[in-house]
């Protein structure tokens, strides 16, 4: 809690500190926030997009990111200190997207097995998901 | 050509002042024109009084078909450029136009000894056609004097649009289109003003299309009136506007300064003035190059140049056309876009200091004799320059001879600035980031060269394989540099949000947390900083309460828009405050049950109207909280109507617990522990009265009470404002709150004490009798004691004690209140040897376990 904005949060102190942003689509960015406003909206620096699969994780580097305020599910600042520690591993962009690939049509195919399922029961099931994840 | 040369030797002040140089029609014109032509110039009418007649619209006309056609002509080499977008660059660039003309109205005094200065002998600065076009004829065939006087005007525009533009025009050499083959029915009089006109709106239309950037060496060069090489600048300039995070790349030695960066820049930070120019090109280039200057570049001293603030996060066309001193204070002149700009006007004079340094071009101070001057005056910071500007470099110590490209600069220029930032506090480092950032950056583009830079600019995808760029360059410090670099690269742009923006929002923030009703609207943050405050003071003070501030107000939420009578309709206007009414949601009824559940769900909805009434007086007390509450808050007087109100909830809750249907439900109250709690809390608020009346139905009900909180014990919540309810009455209220209890039904001596003893709250309350009837005993004499009611106080305190004793001890209840004085009340009463028994047990029952929570209850 700031001392200029008591018993709320703001996301004044965090400019300049690297963070971790998770949007509404699941992506994950990390960068630096350099800029916000009223809506949070953020402006990032050095932003690298790390995506997740399993244990391993690769990073795209991005540049600069404006975020949107609405799209943004939750952030946190960096370790900068443990962040060289993680139990994840590095592998290298491609990998880590055709990983990514993989477990995208895994899960297509889970879907689709559902679906089929349910058809057979005599279920139609359309599901609007909004938020990833 | 001919005809023009001859045409501009002729030309002068008589040519233009008898209106004889243009044929018959320009008569016409002299008579017509002042009212045809209000956006010319005003100066120029002021000055030269009909030489709007010179202006000649058709020849105007023509003369604009004939630019077009030149001018289209030039389109080809500009492909890339005016791929469709052109159109939004032209319409966009007009608005510039317009801003720069208003500005350059401004700086026309000072322009014009610019253009003079520029007018001698420059054969062809830069921006090739426009620049070629003028010079050249005035220097050639007029003397210059006159004909600068003469075209002040036009000359100064033409000089915005000159300096203004970067070497854009590119390639195709401007000449020959530019002495497009006069108008052979012009007569040649006429026609130095028809190149004036032709001069102009190319200029206007082309400026209309370039990207407003001046290259500081272009800036030099027509300061020293060297040829440039224009033909290697012309191109770079765009491409290195692209550059989002490196800069310019190095071939572009004068790193594509638009002079106005170095302005946005130099606001930006309000130290050491001395921040030698140097560096700041570089840095500007960082940011892509807005509008530049309408170019004074002799002194690089206008301060025109703010608006465009160069900072690449601005849009260009946020030309605010500020007042020259204005936009430099504005928050590190980042911010002339952002935020509002209020906050860009109303900023302290801090930053006037940067005024001088403004435009400079490193070039231009490293050759020219202005150097000195402008170092001067970047030396004197302003009186109020913030306290951590004190200069590590000392006087422009990077002012070296640049010659050759910024980029190249040898590394020990570079070198010192680092090193005296390892010694500053993070603080001042951070806030002298533009220093590292310079040097930062030239190493960097030192040690990586060109090809890094057209990386940038691919899709990011490419960039798969490198890591980013900020990384790249880590492994290529030296090793004492490493650890600051990687920090130092982050602080680059570390004061990005300027402490004004950051303010600002800060603002916003705290304008939402701004409430009416803190209670209402933050209940449990305000309890716990009162109860935070309270525990710091130590708990000397009672409670300090939040004023509920302008309770007036809240009336206007109940604000309807206003409707409209005889309308078909609804008419309302929407606005912030009240959004349209779309949807009427209102609390309906819950769709009839299914008869087969009909009973649980009667019983449900008897359930839940018993809650919904329990409700409704809790309302009723929170009503009453609240207006203790407001009570501080509101003047002297104002508070009767407040203690009134108060005073009539009290008298509702009253109403509430103790009317006939109440009574009925009473039970039914009580076995909900809201209710109780709602008992609990409301039987402090009665009036003396009020609350034995509410004890008497409490009364009455305890056996039933008893009965069935056996299991839960949830009446011990009741238990002290019961006692405390007692306290202060009287002994015949006591005798008669005992004749409750024991019923209607003959009593069965003690026999209603078993049960009552059982429970630990009739047990208090009946110790709390005796409590209070010792209280009554002592402090009344025996002569004014109703002596009827004394023996049946005595009875009563003999069957307590007999019932008292046929119980075992371990049956009992522990006590959770302290009541002193019962025992004493038992001895008065009873005969020593009875007293005896039970001694021990009403111990137990009036005196709690030493406890924290007990010792709070004694106190």
């Amino acid at each position: 809690m700031s001392g200029y904005l008591p018993g709320t949060a703001s996301l004044v102190e965090e400019i300049d500190k690297k963070l971790l942003v998770v949007l509404r689509d699941g992506r994950t960015l990390i960068g630096y926030l350099r800029s916000i406003d009223q809506f949070a909206n953020l402006v990032l620096h050095r932003t690298i997009e790390r995506i997740h699969v399993g244990k391993k994780y690769g990073d795209i580097p991005r540049g600069i990111f404006i975020v949107r305020g609405e799209n943004v599910v939750l952030l946190g600042e960096v370790d900068t200190e443990n962040e060289k520690n993680l139990p994840l591993e590095e592998v290298s962009i491609d990998v880590i997207l055709d990983m990514q690939r993989e477990m995208q049509i895994a899960k297509e195919q889970e879907e689709e097995r559902k679906r089929k399922a349910l058809q057979e029961r005599g279920m139609h099931f359309t599901e609007q998901p909004e938020d990833f994840m | 050509m001919e005809n023009a040369i001859h045409v501009m030797s002729s030309s002068g002040m008589p040519a233009l002042g008898l209106g004889a140089g243009i044929p018959g029609s320009h008569d016409n014109e002299l008579i017509e024109a002042p009212e045809e032509e209000e956006e010319f110039d005003v100066l120029n009418d002021e000055t030269f009084g009909n030489c709007e007649g010179d202006w000649d619209e058709e020849e105007h006309k023509r003369f604009a078909e004939l630019e077009g056609e030149s001018f289209f002509d030039l389109q080809p080499p500009d492909h890339t450029k005016d791929s469709g977008y052109g159109n939004a660059e032209r319409s966009y660039r007009s608005q510039e136009e317009f801003l720069e003309q208003s500005i350059s109205r401004l700086m026309e005094e000072e322009e014009d000894d610019k253009a003079k200065f520029f007018g001698k002998g420059q054969p062809i600065p830069f921006s090739g056609r426009q620049q070629q076009v003028s010079p050249k004829s005035r220097n050639i065939w007029g003397t210059p004097s006159h004909d600068s006087q003469f075209r002040k005007p036009a000359d100064a525009l033409r000089k915005l649009f000159d300096t203004a533009k970067a070497g854009q025009r590119g390639a195709p050499s401007p000449a020959p289109q530019v002495y497009h083959p006069p108008m052979p029915t012009q007569s040649p009089v006429g026609l130095p003003q028809a190149h004036t006109l032709e001069e102009i709106e190319r200029q206007m239309m082309s400026r209309s299309r370039t990207p407003q950037v001046i290259t500081a060496e272009e800036l030099e060069r027509q300061m020293r009136g060297e040829d440039s090489p224009r033909g290697e600048y012309s191109r770079t300039p765009q491409v290195v506007n692209h550059h989002p995070q490196i800069g310019p790349p190095p071939q572009l030695p004068p790193g594509l300064l638009p002079a106005s960066a170095l302005t946005g820049e130099m606001p930006r930070s309000p130290f050491p003035p001395g921040m030698p120019p140097m560096p700041l090109p570089h840095h500007m280039a960082m940011h892509p190059p807005m509008t530049p200057p309408p170019g004074k570049p002799p002194t690089g001293m206008s301060p025109i140049n703010q608006h465009p603030m160069a900072n690449g996060r601005s849009s260009p066309i946020n030309i605010k056309g500020l007042p020259p001193g204005q936009n430099l204070s504005s928050p590190m002149g980042r911010s002339s876009s952002t935020p509002t700009p209020p906050l860009v006007r109303g900023m302290p004079p801090h930053f006037q200091s940067p005024h001088p340094a403004r435009l400079v071009s490193p070039y231009s101070i490293g050759n020219s004799p202005m150097a000195v001057n402008l170092a001067s005056r970047m030396m004197t910071p302003p009186p109020n320059m913030p306290p951590h500007g004190h200069i590590p470099h000392g006087p422009i110590p990077h002012m070296p001879p640049m010659p050759n490209s910024p980029m190249g600069t040898p590394p020990h220029t570079r070198i010192p600035p680092p090193s005296n930032m390892q010694d500053m506090s993070p603080h001042s480092r951070s806030q002298q980031q533009h220093h590292h950032v310079v040097d930062r950056r030239q190493e960097i583009y030192s040690q990586h060269g060109n090809g890094e830079a057209s990386d940038k600019h691919r899709a990011y995808r490419t960039n798969y394989q490198r890591p980013p760029p900020w990384q790249k360059n880590q492994p290529q410090r030296r090793q004492h540099q490493h650890p600051q670099q990687g920090e130092e690269v982050e602080d680059e742009y570390a004061g990005l949000m300027t402490q004004r923006e950051k303010d600002w929002i800060i603002k916003i923030q705290l304008l939402q947390l701004n409430t009416d009703n803190p209670y209402l609207d933050d209940y449990y943050y305000t309890y716990y900083t009162l109860r935070k405050k309270q525990e710091e003071s130590g708990h000397t003070d009672s409670m300090a309460r939040f004023l509920i501030p302008n309770f007036a107000k809240i009336e206007s939420r109940a604000y309807t828009p206003a409707q409209f009578e005889g309308s078909l309709g609804r008419l309302t206007t929407a606005s912030v405050h009240n959004p349209r009414h779309i949807i009427d949601v209102s609390g309906g009824s819950s769709p009839s049950e299914d008869s087969s559940k009909k009973n649980v769900s009667k019983e449900l909805r008897k359930f839940r109207q018993l809650l919904m009434d329990i409700e409704k007086g809790y309302i009723l007390l929170l009503d009453v909280d609240d207006i203790e509450k407001k009570v501080f808050a509101v003047p002297e007087d104002s508070r009767l109507s407040l203690f009134l109100e108060r005073h009539e909830k009290i008298c509702m809750l009253y109403q509430y617990f103790t009317s006939d249907e109440s009574i009925e439900q009473y039970m039914q109250i009580l076995s909900v522990r809201k209710g109780r709690k709602l008992l609990a809390r409301v039987l402090p608020l009665f009036t003396k009265n009020q609350a034995h009346v509410a004890l008497c139905i409490l009364f009455h009900h305890m056996q039933a009470l008893v009965r069935k909180d056996a299991a839960e014990g949830g009446l011990v919540s009741l238990t002290r404002p019961v006692c405390r309810a007692m306290e202060g009455s009287d002994l015949e209220s006591l005798v008669r709150l005992v004749n409750i209890l024991e019923g209607e039904k003959p009593p069965q001596t003690g026999s209603y004490l078993q049960t009552l003893l059982k429970n630990q709250f009739s047990a208090a309350v009946l110790c709390g009798l005796l409590n209070q009837a010792e209280q009554v005993f002592k402090d009344t004499s025996p002569v004014d004691m109703d002596n009827q009611l004394q023996t049946e106080w005595s009875q009563f305190v003999e069957e307590f004690a007999e019932g008292l004793e046929k119980m075992a001890l371990k049956d009992l209840p522990v006590a959770t209140f302290l009541l002193p004085l019962t025992e004493a009340h038992l001895s008065r009463h009873l005969n020593a040897q009875l007293v005896g028994k039970v001694e021990e047990k009403v111990h137990r029952l009036t005196t709690p376990l030493q406890t924290t929570a007990s010792s709070n209850a004694a106190s």
